[in-house]
């Protein structure tokens, strides 16, 4: 069918946004085993923010996107700090619910602060022109910046985590928390750097997702889930397997809406996702005897 | 240390029943008053039609009680959340009911909501006005179920005969599956078939949906004449951003939450010459006077949704004076309605609780200017 390339590129767009923000979910789960389930509200943050910003006190994107990036990680830490680290070591179901907690407090600050309409950024900064290219497909200028953020940004994150040592420290925490600090690893540092880091490229996430199709301050909830699914998927706290779930989700979740059905586009993207995890508990990256890490 | 926790404790407790008392007197001091309740979606993505039904409900109460109240008796009004999802709307009228002990509520928002705290009402007799809920099925939800918006089988074959008198014969069709999209689509889709038109593909989103991409490109694939989409203002906005960059630029038709700024708004210069129908606003001098107070206090223009709250709560007043204060009472009073005139035109009550006596009305946006749409954009 001729929208098939079409409906591939809709899919990498979304995905690369999916994979930004299972990023967050993965490096904090990484290295305290908790789902942070704030970190939609930080995505939600990130595209309000954007939206002062860029919409409305037109300060140009090269400038914002990096004070978007720095509240988001500071944000993120601020939610470590106050909600979580008072009750780490807590039963998890204690730290579920602070994190739910915290995700509604975030929410609904945002509706109170900018109402609950649903706000779009000025179609002069968003309609960046349209690419019409090759097999007949389309992208705007923001789905372009979309995919070349997601690639960069990912690219940093690897390289941050597999070539530096605040990485190695990370790695070290996840792997195996109390053998890192008895090396003289500073874990408090390392989960502050990996709620920083998450949250800024989830801040990011939301950012670019708002000049594509504006925000309101419930967007985060159903980003935030396809994220964390993408996350199981993947191999919860790996951080290739949340990108490779996040894009995996996207391509098949359009492609499902493109040939099978709208309606059951969620429906089906969970089944699938239920099916894989009952051969593959640990997610499309594991093998049966290895941990996840 | 343990006498440390008891005191803590004994604090708590302390301002706890503090508190307890502080509003228990409250709603001592108002105890003469007559309570009623309003269940609207006052957060969510439909959040608007809560807050625009809210300023009107909140108008027309002050003036009620500014000239006396109701049988020489105070209105109060208790507002609850529905989020515009019908479990919090059944949680929202279960606490309006057993702890307000509301004999008439005000609501819902969405269709899925009124629907889904119908049978409660029902079941504990009590009245139930809906500013906002169009759906087709409502008119069958029971006799405690009222609404002053015209049911939406009305709006989909004036939608229906509008695509037919513009020569287009084959439509796309989007809808949000929900009872409002499901019931206007049942209605619209029978008339224009019925009539001859051709649906070359059917498309159903979710509410709050925002990539509409992949459908989009699906239903181009089919070749249609035109597009109808039966979707909120919200989604609306970014699906024709997103129909417009990826090169339709087809007809688009919509129906009426595309009155609000947000679908302007979300669209863009995409917005430019959509067609849809809406609720007929009313244009007689009951209107004139409640728009010129409305922006005294305000500060802006009405919207459909504020006068429809604030004729909801006139029905209501007017009902109570006229018979009781009990939910039955009130309910053989509204029933009686007949040719009452308030800001959104004349409303009078079929049998089924449904008002047959107001129309809809044919607009577009013109470079964010929401206005009639002119036959003449036919021959376009």
């Amino acid at each position: 069918m001729g929208s098939l390339p079409q409906i591939v590129v809709n899919g990498l767009v979304i995905g690369g946004v999916y994979a930004l923000v299972a990023i967050g979910y993965a490096m904090v789960y990484g290295v305290l085993r908790l789902i942070n389930f704030a970190h939609g509200g930080v995505f939600t943050a990130g595209a309000f923010l954007g939206l002062v910003l860029v919409g409305w006190l037109h300060i140009p994107l090269v400038l914002a996107m990096p004070g978007v990036a720095l509240a988001g990680a500071i944000l993120g830490i601020a939610i470590e700090r106050v909600a979580y680290r008072p009750v780490r070591g807590s039963p998890i179901l204690v730290q579920l619910i602070t994190a739910i907690g915290v995700a509604m407090i975030i929410e609904n600050g945002v509706a109170a602060v900018f109402g609950s309409d649903a706000r779009s950024l000025p179609p002069d900064l968003t309609s960046s022109g349209v690419f019409g290219g090759v097999l007949g497909i389309r992208v705007t200028g923001v789905q372009l910046l979309i995919i070349a953020l997601s690639v960069a940004l990912l690219l940093f994150v690897w390289w941050l985590v597999m070539r530096t040592a605040v990485g190695r420290a990370m790695r070290a925490v996840a792997d195996d928390p109390e053998g890192a600090v008895t090396s003289g690893i500073n874990a408090d540092r390392v989960i502050t750097m990996a709620f920083g880091l998450g949250s800024a490229m989830g801040a990011i996430a939301g950012m670019v997702v708002s000049m594509d199709v504006g925000c309101d301050p419930y967007m985060g909830t159903v980003v935030g889930f396809k994220a964390f699914t993408a996350c199981v998927l993947g191999g919860i706290g790996r951080l290739s397997g949340a990108v490779i779930g996040g894009i995996a989700i996207g391509v098949f979740e359009n492609l499902v809406a493109g040939f099978v059905s709208t309606e059951y586009k969620t429906a089906v993207v969970m089944g699938v996702l239920v099916t894989l995890l009952l051969f593959r508990p640990g997610g499309l990256l594991s093998t049966f005897k290895e941990r996840t890490v | 240390m343990n006498s440390h926790r008891i005191a803590k404790v004994a604090a708590l407790l302390v301002i706890f029943s503090l508190l307890v008392l502080a509003l228990q007197s409250c709603s001592r001091s108002g105890s003469d008053a007559v309570v009623i309740g309003a269940a609207l979606p006052l957060s969510g993505s439909t959040a608007y039609y809560g807050e625009d039904s809210k300023r009107g409900i909140d108008m027309a109460l002050d003036e009620i009680n500014a000239a006396g109240g109701v049988r020489g008796r105070q209105l109060k009004i208790v507002y609850e959340d529905t989020q515009g999802n019908g479990k919090q709307a059944i949680n929202a009228v279960r606490k309006l009911i057993s702890a307000d002990n509301v004999p008439v509520i005000i609501g819902c928002g969405t269709s899925t909501e009124t629907l889904a705290v119908a049978p409660i009402v029902e079941e504990s007799k009590r009245v139930l006005i809906s500013p906002v809920s169009s759906a087709v099925s409502i008119s069958k939800a029971g006799d405690y179920v009222f609404r002053s918006v015209p049911s939406d089988g009305m709006q989909a074959r004036d939608l229906a005969k509008w695509v037919r008198e513009m020569n287009v014969r084959r439509i796309a069709l989007i809808f949000v599956n929900q009872s409002w999209g499901v019931g206007l689509k049942d209605v619209f889709v029978q008339e224009f078939q019925s009539g001859g038109g051709e649906i070359v593909g059917t498309e159903a989103t979710d509410s709050d949906e925002k990539d509409f991409r992949t459908q989009l490109t699906n239903l181009r694939a089919k070749k249609p004449e035109a597009y109808v989409a039966i979707i909120y203002a919200k989604e609306g906005g970014v699906l024709l951003k997103q129909a417009r960059e990826l090169g339709i630029t087809e007809q688009f038709f919509g129906a009426d939450p595309w009155t609000e700024e947000q679908f302007a708004e979300g669209a863009g210069p995409a917005a430019n010459g959509v067609l849809f129908t809406t609720p007929a606003k009313y244009q007689g001098p009951e209107y004139s006077a409640f728009a010129e107070n409305y922006k005294k206090r305000y500060g802006k223009e009405p919207g459909i949704y504020d006068a429809h709250g604030y004729d909801c709560m006139k029905l209501v007043a007017k009902a109570i004076e006229s018979a009781g204060f009990s939910g039955p009472e009130i309910q053989k009073a509204m029933a009686q309605i007949k040719g009452y005139h308030g800001v959104t035109g004349e409303t009078t009550f079929d049998e089924n609780g449904d008002v047959t006596t107001k129309g809809f009305a044919r607009m577009t946006w013109q470079n964010g200017v929401l206005q009639p749409a002119m036959s003449q954009q036919a021959a376009k």
